[in-house]
Formats: C-alpha cells, structure tokens, sequence
C-alpha cells in the first residue's frame, strides 16, 4: 500500500511510503514539533475520553440517592481523585502542550522547537506516567483521598495501598515532563524569533504559551517536593514526619505547599486557553486584537498574582484572620486582569465583521460562560461566603465553569480553528456546530444546578446524599451523560474529517488569517518554513484615530 | 495602510450566504442560550443561601445576596455588550471590511480602574463581616469540644462535668464556642443552616462560634422570664414556589420543632420513615451537621444533629443525660460503633474479623482480652475506652458475646472497670463523664492554686495561723469535705464570720483541678478526684 500526505504528513524515507509500520514508526519517534504536537493531541484526546468516562461513573453513582450504580463506596471515592488527574495532568496541560507544539514555532517564524529531543522525550514520559499513574485500576488498588492526598488521609497509616504510591509516582514524573516541554518552549521563544519579530510583536497564543511556561518552571518543583515528602512519609512510616502532628509534623504544611503548585496550575490550564481566543476571535472579526499591550500585561499580572493567592483554597484551616485578608484582595485582584482580557475581547468584537464558524462559537460561548465562572470565583473570594460554600457543590460548579466552559472550549476553538492547517483538509461544519451548541447547552445543564446544590449546603466527594437534593443532582447526571455524548460526535469528526473532508486552502478562514501559520501551505511543510520569514511588524495605533481597513491575504497568500 | 484588494475576494473557500431569516434564527437560539445562565444565576442563586439560623449565618448571607447582585448586574452588562455585538456586527457582505481599532486608553483604564473599585467595595464588606463572624466574642457562655474520628462526631461538654455526647446540643440564643479537633485525618465540621464550618485538623485546634436560633416564641431571660421571641427578618429573596423547606416561622410549636430525617446509612444513625427523634421530649430545633473535608471511605456518613434547645430544655437534658445514661442498650451501641467493619449481624466485612463463632467472644477465658480490644482496640479498629463509660462497654461487649449464636458468657461494669486499673487507665465509670487526665487536672489545679498561695504559701505551708495544706487530714481525707469547706467557707477561731467560699462559682473542672492539685501536691498523696464526682458531692450539697 502507498502512503501518501502532503506537508509534514508526507512520508521521509522510501520505505516509509510502502509500510504502514515504518511509517508509524518514523511518526513514534519524530523530532518535528509539529508531528509530536500531533501525538500530544491524540494521546490527550484518549486520556480525555478516559476522564469524562470517569465522570460519566461519577454522575451516574449521584444519579439518584443511595447506593445505585456503584455498590462499593470505596471504589466511588477513588473515581472524583482519578477524574480530576485524567482531566487536569493528562488531559488539558497535554492538550494545550499539543496545539503549542505545533503553532508556536511557526507563528515565531522558527523551523522547530530549539531542542527537539528534549521535546520528543518530555511527550515520551507521558504516557508511562499516565500508566504508572492509573497503576491503581490494573491492581484494585485505588487511592481514595482525591486528587489533593491531604496527609493525614494520604499517609501510610490511612491509605496502605501501593496504587496510592504509584500514583504519587506517576505525577512526579508528568511534572518532569512538563518542565521539559516549558524549558523548551522558552528557549525556543527567546532565541528563535524570525527578523522582526519583537517580543511585543508576538502572537498572543505565542505570549500565553511563554507566560505559562514561566509558571510550570516555577511552580512544578513545589509540586513535586511535596509529593516526594509525601513519598518518604508513606515508604518509611515512623521515620519521617513532615505532616504528622504524632512526630511534630503538620498537615497543614502540605496545603500550603500543594496549593502553591495547585492555583497556578489553574493558570497553567487556562492561560493557553486565552491565547487560542485571541487568535480566533480577530480572525472572525475580521479586526485585530483589541488592546494588544493590555492583554500581554494582563496574562503577565495573572501569572504573578496567581503565586500569591495560594491560600484562598484553605480558608477554612485555621488560617490567622488577618493573613486570610490579605489572600482575599490578592485573589480578588485577579479578577481585574481577567476582566480587563473579557472586555478586550469584546471590544475586539465591537465594529468588527463577525462570522460564526465553529471556532467562533466555541470562542463567543467561552466569553458568555467563562464570565459566569469569573464572577463565582469573585464570590468565592470573599472570605466569610467561602467558609459557608467551601468543599461544596459551588466550588465544583465553579471550577467545571472555569475548567470546561473555559478551557476545553477554548481547546475545541483552538481545534476547531487550527485542524485545516495541522490535517490539510476541513472539517465538517455542521457538525461541528451540532457539537458546539449541544456543549454549550449541557454544559449549563450540567453544572449550572451545581451552584443551588452548593449554597443549600451539599458537600461535595459524597458517595450519597440527603434525598431533598435528589432533583438536582438528576438533572446534573442527565447533563453530563449528554455533555459526553456531545464529545463523541466531536471525536468522529476529527477522525472522519482526516480521511474525508475537502481539501483545506492555506489561508482557510476566507483568507482573514493573519499570522505566519496561514501564510504557508496546509499542513505545512517539513521545516516549516522553506527560507527565513520576516515578519512586517504592526503598527498598533492607539484610540482608533489612524483607523485603516482590515487586510486580508496577507502577502498575497491564498493557497 | 494598503489598500484593499477587491479582486481577492474571488479566491475565496465558499461564498459567504447569510441569510436574514435564518441567521435571526440561530442569533435567537445564541441569544436564549446566553440568556438562560443568567436569568437561573438570578433566582435561585441569590436568596437560597440556607445558613440564616444564626446571627453570624444571617451576616454572611447577607453578604453574599451583596455579592450576588453585583455580580449579576456585570454579567447582565457582558452578556448583553456580547449579544448586541453578535446582532449588530454580524457578517452581512463577504466584502466587509471593518476599520481597526487597535484599542483605547482611556477605556481601556475605566474599566480596569473600574473592576478594581468594585473588587475593593467587595472586600471591604468582607472584613467586617469577618471580625463580626469569626472573632469569638468575650462573653461565651458555653464551650463545647468537638472531636471528629473516622468516621463519626463527638461532642465533649466541659462545662457539664465533661459530658460526652455523639451529638452537638446547646441551648438557643447563647454564645456557644466551639473547639474542633481531631483524633485522625482531617475532618471538617458543617452545619449549613448556622453558617458553621472549620476545618478538625488533628494536632490542632479550630475554634468557631455561634448564637443559633431554637424553637420559635420560647426565648428565656435571665433564666426567670419566658418572653417572645424578638422580631428578626430572615433574608428571603427567593419566591415562594422555589421554596424548599417549610416556613418554620408561621407554626408555634412546643416540643421538636425541626427534625432532621437524614443522617446518612450507618446502621446506627439512620432514620427510618417516621422514625421519631431522640430530642422529641424536648423543646427543639433540629439542624443537620455533617463533615465537609474528604476524610476516606465513611466521609459521606458522618451527619450528626446540631440541636438547640431553649435553656430550660437544655438544663433538663444535661441532667437527663448525667443520670440516664447508666441505662445504655449494647446492640446500639454495637451498631452504631462496630457494624461498619464487624457487620449488622458480627460477620464481619471485608477482610475485618467476624464475630460469630470467634474464639475471643465465645471462650469464657477470654473475657479480660475481649475487654481489652474493645477498651484500647487493635490494629486498624480503635479503642473505645475514652469515649465510651464501663456500664457501656460492657453492654456493647455482652451484645457481642450473646449475640448471633455465641455463647461466651456475660460481664458486667466491674470487669471493665478492674481491667481499666489494670490497664492504667483513667477511672470512666456510669454518669456520662469523660475522665479527665491527672496531670490536666494538676496543671490547672496549680494555676487556680496561685490565688491561695498567698495564705497558704506556695509549699502548701503557709504562717503558723493558717492552717497548713501538707499533710493535712482535712486534704487528706473524704474529698467531699474538703470540697464542702471549699464551697461553703469555714468559720475559724481567728476569723468568726469570715467566710471564705473560694470555690463557690468555680466549675466542676476547676473545682476538681483544685481538689486534684492540693491532694496531690507537698507531698500529699491522696487520689484525683473527677469533674463528675465534684457534681455529684455538689448534688448531695444541695
């Protein structure tokens, strides 16, 4: 059989054109950016698949009250802890890791990352660690104290299972990976820039990307440390006592430690998320990006002040009065730079041209959803109403808000809007659409009943629960089951798109693409570029006083 | 600025094709879509907060309806700029061509100086609601310890003589503290409807407090008067078709005004359909409480009732409970401790031991062990020996040992309380009370004692007209004596008439502390005395 591709799809050796296994092979253990940008989407969409099914399980156990679908209470309260590491380490950092691989290179006019290596063995930990750390399921032997393994829970004494340390392991070794990928990213950025292209010249995407990395390098290391404190307390009981209170340690100290890695990694997962809609959404527009300089600062300030509100998740412990003010007007702080970047984006739409592909959508139902998760975290800062409404369902509506109605569609904009130039072909559009609206719509569905459940009281990680929330909780379950179903049609379509879609033009989206990765053929070409760019720096006019008209085709490019 | 190509436009993927009616149709589905978070985050989200049985819960809900307006009136503001853009700007022509606008200062600073101003309002609210609902105020009229294990409440009463109680019981209206810790994992107690939670954090404790509302129209002054309750307005914004429990305030009820139906599935708490609870006697509220940090597999079956009792009630409850509580029927106790791992019938669950059949509960010669494990527990089952009285332990052991087919032979308290010497533990006999410690007791019998030291010198021997502590035969002998002296004065020679009554509006805990430390101390060596047999001498006192 003949194995053909354009671009960088297209097979490098002879006799990669006739084995299907040589060429899988050539795939397995590329050094293109690109290609593991590729293999980073599709091992992130299969562990996103194994997460929602998890969710699935979650929501079906609190279908109804009492025990129901899962008999064993131990075996539910491993699933939230699972859910959340599927979700968070291996489902949305790769994901966004993914789509950085393939784009940031090309739109900072570079031939591939600085170290391909270093890459291609930051992508190659990942799916040993997702092994090692679901280790748990393939020995019934599940940890069941979340995916936070508060000690004294997560200490030997309370959970003397092994799955509980591999799984330690297993995220030691994706924070690893992911410093690798963040080194990369910006030695990449930092030395590779074509002429031209000054920092506050760069794409928006390329920016979060760079301002992301900046927080895995320094928060992952805390990460990490505490996991392997945790380690030691658990491999040599009676010998170290860093968070037992029985030998002077104190539980508190991993709190503190775990939320200093724990609340940038909420930046982490949404960051990139940003820098995808700033793409999308201009593009659309048919109008640059509102506020350029704004939007770089702001990422910057959320990135800053997201090292200082770490405490915020631990209101309740204890924590003396005074400090707990402080942690509360940093927290609320944040809101400013992420409603500055909300308004801005609106303002991008404001007298543009807007059209409603699929990216947009998912780009317009972020904003619309997104700033629902914004303001309850707004009320969640305030520290007395979070006492009241910590651990319980408003907390997980808000973070499913922040998680799902921003980051994973702020994903399926990027997907969406990237797939002709990482396939070469398009996308069916109906859909596409088909699964926007039916996403947008439970997502609602889904957790929007969350917030009433949360301020009647109900906490969350319960096995069952008090039979006068049973209402919500159904139409909860009902959500999610179809939220699910929604991504399966997504799935199909990617695969379905591959074989069968029509052929992709380099500047797909009417020629209104504007930076380097629609100027080059779709997939692009091994090496991306075939002689050094040169990027022609915009003007950013300030007020709208030297208002010119959008150009299209930038270059003369269309394909 | 170039100018703009009209041929390009040929070149493009497909013909745009909008047309009017069917894009009014899909702006209308994004338009009801959009709209329908923010009509729900509008009404049930603003007035359903539950906490709004207690003054400090009132504040905090108060502060969120707050909270929630502002942040409704900004999403109505965002959702509808994006609504109208979506309408206004659509694409109407292929060949549009927007003019750009790379941003604008001064907007651009409004709303950013904007959102911090309204973040700076919100925080400010926040602080005093804060010191209001969090700082413990000086006049606390009650303590009460709460003590969180896996998985399962208890609630120390110190100023009760001690009481130990599963569930948390105080009286309406009063200025209740709150001492959380834990004996395990961290737990975290929750009681929604009186805005209470901390985190039980072991090595530690947490302290909370809180007035909480009782039963209606039964407010009792000063102990004496019985007045109506005073006007309060509970924040309701919700309508009333939303409104899920029923409105207390339109019922005047003498007895249980409130039950709670739901305490989760262990066999020991669970409340059967028109089951009738165990504070029916008494006039009360009940609230339903329950732990709030994952703490492993029982997390979600850890309910207890917060029950608040007007004063006369408590008074009564406290007594009924330091008396009755000699009566302890085994097979509860059984089911409410030991049948999550021993099983409803003692066959025992997973890989924890059965009971049936099991040589330790049927072999008469193992009695004293059986005790033991049940007083200082093993391996992975703890020991119920600080929470649990001799008269109940025994009945838990003989539920056991006759139960199910086993034929070991019963016991009775005395066992218990010989293997408890044996064991060196703390006296625990029937009436309730927790031992205290002796080396508690010492430590805050010294410190009471620094008031007497000035007479009765720090040595326990003071001048030679007053009478010496060391070797005393009054301290020496029945503490019941020394305990009168103490409460009622003595008249001596030197001082007819000056009474000294030191110990008059002392606690039980103190007195005892005292009592401990004079015994004990300058080479005294007579025994502790507890808070409980403080209250008893006082009963007979009286």
């Amino acid at each position: 059989m003949e194995i053909q591709g354009k671009g960088y799809l297209s097979p490098l050796t002879e006799e990669a054109k006739t084995s299907l296994w040589v060429y899988l092979k050539e795939w397995l253990c590329s050094t293109d950016a690109k290609r593991i940008g590729v293999l980073y989407l599709a091992f992130a969409t299969f562990m996103g698949l194994v997460g929602g099914i998890l969710s699935i399980l979650i929501r079906a156990q609190l279908a109804a009250p009492g025990p129901s679908v899962i008999q064993d209470a131990s075996f539910y309260n491993a699933l939230p802890g699972f859910h959340a590491t599927a979700m968070i380490f291996f489902f949305i950092i790769p994901a966004f890791t993914g789509a950085a691989n393939f784009i940031v290179p090309i739109q900072i006019g570079a031939p591939d990352m600085a170290f391909p290596k270093l890459n291609l063995a930051a992508f190659w930990i990942l799916p040993p660690s997702a092994l090692v750390t679901f280790a748990g399921f393939f020995f019934n032997s599940l940890p069941e104290f979340g995916w936070t393994a508060y000690p004294p829970l997560s200490t030997h004494a309370y959970s003397p299972i092994w799955g509980a340390d591999f799984w330690v392991m297993g995220l030691i070794l994706v924070g690893v990976s992911s410093t690798m990928a963040a080194v990369n990213f910006l030695a990449t950025v930092f030395n590779m820039r074509c002429k031209g292209m000054k920092f506050f010249q760069l794409p928006l995407f390329t920016w979060s990307v760079v301002v992301t990395s900046f927080l895995i390098l320094a928060a992952t290391p805390v990460l990490t440390s505490a996991l392997l404190m945790l380690t030691f307390e658990r491999l040599f009981p009676g010998v170290f006592f860093f968070f037992n209170p029985e030998g002077g340690g104190d539980p508190i100290l991993y709190q503190h430690l775990f939320w200093f890695y724990s609340h940038p990694a909420v930046y982490i997962m949404i960051l990139p998320g940003f820098g995808i809609i700033s793409e999308v959404i201009p593009t659309f527009s048919r109008k640059h990006i509102f506020g350029y300089p704004l939007m770089a600062w702001s990422m910057i300030a959320i990135a800053v002040l997201g090292f200082l509100v770490w405490a915020h998740h631990m209101y309740t412990t204890g924590i003396a009065l005074e400090v707990r003010v402080g942690f509360m007007f940093l927290t609320m702080l944040i809101a400013v730079p992420t409603g500055v970047k909300i308004f801005s984006w609106l303002g991008t739409m404001w007298g543009g041209s807007l059209r409603f592909d699929t990216p947009m959508l998912f780009a317009i139902g972020f904003i619309a959803m997104f700033t629902i998760g914004g303001l309850s975290g707004v009320v969640l800062a305030s520290v007395s109403v979070d006492i009241q409404l910590h651990d319980t369902y408003y907390v997980v509506a808000h973070i499913h808000y922040v998680l799902v109605a921003g980051s994973m569609m702020t994903l399926f904009a990027g997907i969406y809007y990237w797939y002709p130039k990482i396939t070469g072909k398009m996308y069916n559009e109906f859909w596409g659409k088909v699964h926007f609206w039916l996403t947008a719509i439970f997502i609602n569905v889904t957790f929007f009943v969350q917030h009433w459940l949360g301020v009647q009281g109900m906490p969350r990680r319960y096995y069952d629960y008090d039979p006068d929330f049973a209402l919500a909780n159904m139409i909860s379950s009902v959500g999610s089951f179809a939220l699910f179903a929604a991504q399966l049609i997504f799935v199909w379509n990617l695969i379905h798109s591959w074989k069968h879609g029509e052929d992709a033009k380099a500047n797909s989206w009417y020629g209104d693409g504007f930076h380097f990765e629609w100027r080059m053929p779709s997939p692009p070409d091994h090496h991306n570029f075939h002689e050094p760019p040169e990027w022609e720096p915009i003007i950013r006019h300030h007020g709208g006083t030297h208002a010119e008209l959008w150009e299209r085709d930038v270059d003369g490019y269309h394909g | 600025m170039r100018d703009f190509d009209p041929e390009a436009t040929t070149t493009m993927r497909s013909p745009v094709k909008q047309p009017s009616l069917k894009g009014a149709g899909v702006l209308l589905a994004i338009v009801t879509v959009l709209l329908f978070p923010a009509v729900a985050f509008a009404i049930p989200g603003s007035g359903e907060f539950v906490s709004v049985f207690s003054e400090s819960g009132r504040e905090i809900t108060h502060l969120y309806n707050i909270i929630a307006k502002i942040c409704l009136v900004i999403l109505v503001i965002v959702e509808g700029v994006l609504i109208f853009a979506i309408l206004k700007f659509r694409r109407r022509d292929d060949d549009e061509r927007p003019v750009q606008n790379h941003g604008n200062l001064r907007l651009e600073f409004g709303w950013t100086m904007g959102a911090l101003l309204i973040q700076v309002y919100i925080g400010i609210l926040t602080i005093d609601v804060m010191y209001s609902t969090e700082v413990i105020p000086d006049d606390v009229d009650m303590t009460v310890e709460a003590v969180a294990r896996t998985w399962d409440w208890h609630f120390v009463y110190p100023d009760q003589g001690g009481l130990v109680h599963e569930d948390l019981v105080v009286p309406a209206h009063k200025t209740v503290k709150l001492e959380v810790t834990s004996q395990d994992v961290i737990h975290a107690i929750f009681i929604p409807e009186l805005g209470v939670k901390i985190d039980a954090v072991p090595g530690r404790y947490n302290y909370w407090w809180f007035r909480a509302d009782g039963p209606l129209g039964q407010v009792r002054v000063n102990d004496f008067a019985t007045v109506s309750r005073p006007e309060r307005i509970l924040p309701q914004t919700r309508p009333d078709f939303l409104s899920r429990r029923g409105d207390a305030t339109a019922r005047a009820v003498t007895g249980l005004e409130q039950q709670v139906t739901f305490l989760g599935a262990s066999p020991g708490r669970r409340v059967e359909p028109g089951a009738v609870s165990p504070y029916a006697g008494y006039n009360a509220k009940e609230y339903q409480g329950l732990c709030a940090e994952l703490c492993g597999l029982g997390h979600w079956d850890m309910y207890f009732r917060a029950v608040v009792m007007t004063p006369s009630s408590f008074e009564r409850w406290v007594h009924d409970m330091q008396t009755a509580v000699t009566e302890v029927d085994g097979e509860q106790a059984y089911l409410a401790e030991c049948a999550t791992c021993h099983g409803d019938a003692g066959q025992g669950i997973a890989e924890n031991p059965s009971l049936v059949g099991s040589n330790i509960v049927n072999n008469p010669d193992h009695k004293e062990e059986h005790i033991e494990i049940v007083l200082m527990g093993r391996g992975a089952m703890p020991g119920f020996a600080a929470t649990y009285n001799d008269a109940a332990v025994a009945a838990m052991v003989n539920h056991e040992r006759v139960s199910w087919g086993n034929s070991g032979g019963e016991i009775d308290e005395d066992d218990v309380a010989a293997l408890r010497e044996s064991l060196g533990l703390s006296p625990f006999p029937a009436g309730g009370a927790e031992p205290v410690d002796t080396d508690d007791l010492l430590f805050q019998g010294e410190r009471l004692y620094a008031a007497c030291s000035s007479c009765h010198g720090a040595d326990g021997v003071g001048p030679d007209f007053i009478p010496a502590i060391a070797g005393s035969e009054l301290v020496l002998g029945d503490p019941a004596d020394l305990a009168q002296v103490l409460i009622e004065g003595r008249d001596l020679d030197q001082w007819p008439g000056e009474k000294r009554p030191v110990a008059r509006s002392m606690t039980d805990l103190q007195l005892a502390s005292l009592l401990t430390y004079l015994r004990l101390s300058f080479g005294n060596d007579a025994g502790a005395v507890q808070p409980f047999e403080v209250e008893e001498i006082r009963r007979d006192l009286n």
